[in-house]
């Protein structure tokens, strides 16, 4: 599995959404993007790819390929 | 005359109102004896310009009697409490609340507060939501309650996240050994944080430390995202009213 395969099935685990609703998803765009669900998909992508993110780029995650960008500051390269 | 006690129905009439929104304000608490006829009768003759009325969530009759009577569902109202017990947190969210502090405002924070209040930071609630109020309006409101809540002693803590307000909350004393965090948020800036949780579980570390008993808190259940924090957070339900409403223009 590539690492965007990983990071768009933590979207759909999480969110119980399709791939093709990840496509310019925004955080609070469906209701179960708020801060719990913010808090599991982070979670998920910590698991997945190994990785501890930092509070500020928690923060910062507020889209579907926001958080490609900050997954790419831990070696994680979503292509 | 509007907003004067004629019957054994439970009225308030919410001067406040008159203050925030302009209007002459009732509200109506339907207990649990309160017959469908009874109320035919006598809500007609109990109603101002802006009549609220909460309904036990059981009360299926009065529901309908209410859309008869040309009252709109606006919201329900969820009674969450904790125990006190115990926070539970992931991991994840133990580092992110770590990462969070609290402390009581100064009068400077304060009018930060109203400020962010007034941007719009909250966008739920049944005045918000209601076409026959301004945001203004609704604002202003949040900013009268918090207040009239300071004058009778109700305290109130600023969240900060390296050295930036991130939020508040309000801390009442209810009484017997319960606690009210009647309202809390996170500023605009933070909205889309992913933070939220700070705004419930730093109240609840307040309540433990001040040794309370019990935390009460009422939810919209139009506000969600609210409510799965606090699900999140270990909350029991207790109760719900639905809330109707009524404007006579």
């Amino acid at each position: 599995m590539t690492n965007l395969e990983k990071y768009i099935k933590a979207f759909e685990e999480t969110f119980n959404i399709t791939a093709e609703q990840t496509k310019g998803l925004k955080y609070q765009a469906i209701s179960e993007w708020d801060s719990v669900g913010h808090m599991s998909l982070i979670a998920a992508l910590e698991d997945e790819f190994d990785i501890m993110i930092d509070t500020d780029d928690i923060i910062d995650f507020s889209s579907f390929e926001k958080g490609k960008e900050i997954l790419s500051k831990y070696d994680v390269e979503i292509k | 005359m509007l907003g004067k006690v004629r019957t054994n129905l439970k009225v308030v009439n919410a001067f406040w109102e008159k203050r925030n929104l302009g209007v002459d304000c009732n509200e109506i608490e339907i207990q649990p004896g309160d017959e469908a006829n009874f109320l035919k009768r006598e809500l007609p003759l109990n109603e101002a310009a802006y009549t609220v009325v909460k309904v036990p969530s059981n009360k299926f009759d009065v529901m309908f009697l209410l859309q008869d009577l040309g009252y709109n569902y606006i919201e329900s109202s969820i009674n969450l409490v904790h125990d006190l017990k115990e926070i539970r947190l992931n991991p994840l969210q133990q580092r992110i609340m770590n990462s969070i502090s609290y402390s009581a405002m100064s009068n400077k924070d304060i009018d930060q507060l109203f400020g962010e209040i007034r941007k719009g930071i909250f966008t739920t609630d049944r005045i918000y939501i209601d076409p026959y109020f301004s945001h203004e309006q609704a604002a202003n409101r949040y900013v009268n309650w918090i207040c009239d809540e300071l004058e009778r002693g109700c305290k109130i803590f600023k969240l900060t996240y390296k050295n930036d307000s991130v939020g508040f909350f309000t801390f009442k004393d209810m009484g017997g050994g319960v606690c009210y965090p009647f309202l809390a948020g996170m500023y605009e800036n933070y909205l889309k944080s992913g933070l939220g949780l700070c705004t419930i579980e730093k109240p609840l570390k307040q309540a433990i430390n001040m040794n309370y008993k019990k935390y009460s808190t009422f939810i919209s259940s139009n506000n969600v995202s609210t409510f799965s924090a606090h699900v999140a957070l270990n909350f029991s339900f207790k109760k719900i009213y639905h809330v109707y409403i009524k404007h006579i223009v």
